[in-house]
């Protein structure tokens, strides 16, 4: 049994680090404080879509609608739907719109040139594919898989190792009812986060507007 | 994560690990309060499903005060009929209520009391209501046999078709009556019904058994309900049975048609089931080659003559320790903050302000993420800004002049 270094800073700031007694060196002794890390990876996921799966599914003839089930951790969003065979990408659509612009879109087959995500597991290909022999490459954000052991692997960005630090001690306060302490690791949380200075994927491109005028 | 789980969390948080303060009862009231608010304020939760024609339900009551007898391990009841509230009577037709006197208004079609009457070839003289998912709450696209249908109110339908009972044909429009009763009245009322799905044996058994060596102690066709594992030398029912690690998702019938129902009598489970061609409901397969790869779904219960279904919905009410939230694993955290604040606002000995301001605080932040969430789901998408009456697209880009401009002579 060996606890990360987020819990061992967490015991650290609550002063638990020298002599453990409430939080024990074992699974059970540390699920409080992991429960709160985890908690804390979740919402950071979930926040920058900062972890990223690639799902193969094979079409089947006729079916239009997936249920994803991950083994690991769960369906965040989907960012890209790619065609391996034909290699293109598929559009992001819903519901209302293939219904305006083609209300026979369930009936059709062919190859699949839309998608949308219905709630949190549901994957709409239109239209439907007209056969078996082609698969799609789903890229999509993943909510990790909560870690249950200190030498699991923790899928979180170093930068927001601090952040997901005060989180769990936010609530270590929480938990022994003082609020205030509670309410000011939380803060320290939110800055941690900056999500208004997020890491950008491409920092040297500067958006700006243009016109069309030649 | 189960709900026993979740409140060992929430009594934890609230320093009171066996209930001395904040009952049980108390926190599953806030906690459905809870996951309830979230999906009012997010509409996170959305779903899928084939509805069929027709519908199925378990027993047909005519009165309210038969609503508490009805048996509580069943949920789907029919109110069958029309219920006369001057007289407190039930009638079939519309004259029988002009009892004392000349009984002379007209009547059209015939009445039942259960919807599949309707579709047996003859002339309903009432709605036919179809049920909603018992987790239903909002449509987002309902359509028929693939094709999407509109919603309309009843008053429309009066006034442009004095038949509307009566009509029958392909389905492109629904209504509902009211908001209290989870149905629909489709119209006009669909005439191609699909029975088939009904049963799926080819062959009626004469018995069923459940190792292979009692069949040969009988006469006449057999049907083996339970499944044989070749490695273990077992026959189970669930597969959960071969490891104590998983669930089965399918349901096994000792009749294979039985392993067609489930409790809504929508949603169709069916373990190894041949791939079927259609665009409706949704399974995960089990026990065949696509089910080795984890997020196979295929379809079983076709679309075809049959709604389908995308629904904002209302997340089930947890009721036991075992129950979990419809919300999965990673947003659960912000119902027991919402659980959290409410609980320590209770006019109780554990009314602490502070702490309830802090969970609140959490809890609102949790939403806000939420709803941030939501709108990423969208980021794959293309947006393009038009101003009003402009083409789709220009193919000259051409300055323009301003229309004041003074024309060249």
């Amino acid at each position: 049994m060996s606890i990360n270094t987020i819990e061992t800073h967490v015991l650290e700031m609550i002063g638990e680090s020298t002599t453990p007694d409430v939080f024990t060196d074992t699974d059970t002794g540390m699920e409080p404080i992991r429960d709160s890390i985890n908690d804390a990876i979740e919402e950071i996921t979930m926040l920058t879509g900062s972890y990223k799966l690639q799902y193969h599914l094979p079409l089947v003839q006729d079916q239009g609608f997936y249920r994803l089930r991950l083994t690991n951790g769960s369906i965040g969003w989907i960012t890209d739907v790619f065609q391996v065979n034909r290699k293109y990408p598929l559009s992001q659509t819903d519901e209302w719109k293939l219904s305006n612009d083609n209300p026979r879109w369930m009936v059709n087959s062919g190859d699949p040139v839309d998608y949308f995500q219905i709630g949190k597991d549901v994957l709409c290909i239109a239209p439907r594919p007209s056969g078996t022999s082609d698969v799609l490459e789903v890229t999509m954000v993943v909510i990790p898989e909560r870690y249950s052991s200190g030498t699991d692997r923790i899928k979180l960005r170093d930068a927001f190792k601090w952040a997901a630090v005060h989180y769990a001690v936010s609530e270590f306060w929480a938990s022994r009812g003082d609020a205030f302490s509670a309410m000011d690791h939380y803060k320290k949380y939110l800055e941690l986060l900056g999500i208004q200075t997020l890491y950008q994927s491409s920092a040297e491109r500067v958006p700006y507007y243009k016109t069309a005028k030649q | 994560m189960n709900f026993g789980k979740q409140l060992r969390r929430i009594r934890r948080f609230l320093r009171d690990p066996v209930g001395n303060i904040w009952t049980r009862a108390l926190l599953l009231n806030l906690f459905n309060d809870a996951q309830r608010e979230i999906q009012i304020k997010t509409r996170y939760l959305e779903d899928l499903q084939i509805i069929r024609v027709p519908p199925l339900y378990h027993c047909a009551y005519l009165h309210d005060w038969e609503w508490p007898y009805l048996p509580s391990s069943q949920s789907q009841f029919y109110q069958a009929l029309r219920y006369h509230p001057q007289g407190d009577y039930v009638v079939c037709h519309r004259w029988e209520t002009q009892f004392d006197n000349s009984g002379d208004a007209s009547d059209e079609g015939v009445h039942f009391t259960q919807p599949w009457e309707a579709f047996t070839g003859v002339i309903p003289g009432e709605q036919v209501k179809i049920r909603f998912p018992s987790n239903f709450h909002t449509a987002k696209l309902m359509a028929y046999d693939k094709e999407p249908i509109e919603f309309t109110d009843k008053k429309q339908l009066q006034a442009y078709d004095s038949s509307y009972l009566n009509r029958v044909g392909t389905t492109f429009a629904y209504y509902r009556e009211d908001m209290l009763d989870n149905s629909f009245i489709p119209y006009p009322l669909p005439t191609s019904i699909n029975w088939n799905d009904l049963v799926e044996s080819a062959v009626s058994p004469d018995f069923v058994y459940s190792h292979s060596w009692e069949s040969t102690y009988l006469s006449g066709v057999g049907e083996q309900f339970t499944v044989y594992d070749s490695t273990d030398l077992i026959d189970y029912v669930f597969t959960w049975e071969l490891d104590y690690t998983g669930q089965d998702e399918a349901g096994h019938g000792m009749w294979l048609f039985e392993a067609q129902f489930t409790v809504d009598g929508m949603i169709v489970h069916v373990s190894g089931d041949t791939t079927s061609s259609g665009f409706g409901t949704i399974v995960q397969r089990t026990g065949s080659l696509l089910s080795s790869e984890k997020g196979m779904a295929v379809d079983v219960v076709e679309a075809d003559d049959n709604f389908l279904l995308i629904y904002d919905v209302l997340p089930t009410d947890i009721r036991v320790d075992n129950d979990e939230s419809d919300f999965p694993n990673f947003l659960q955290k912000y119902i027991e903050y919402g659980v959290l604040s409410r609980a320590y606002r209770v006019n109780n000995d554990g009314n602490i302000k502070s702490l309830a301001e802090y969970w609140e605080y959490r809890h609102n932040y949790g939403i806000e993420i939420l709803k941030k969430y939501m709108t990423k789901k969208f980021q794959s998408r293309d947006y393009r800004m038009t101003t009003r009456q402009t083409p789709a697209f220009r193919t000259k880009k051409q300055p323009r002049l301003p229309s004041a401009y003074p024309a060249v002579g």
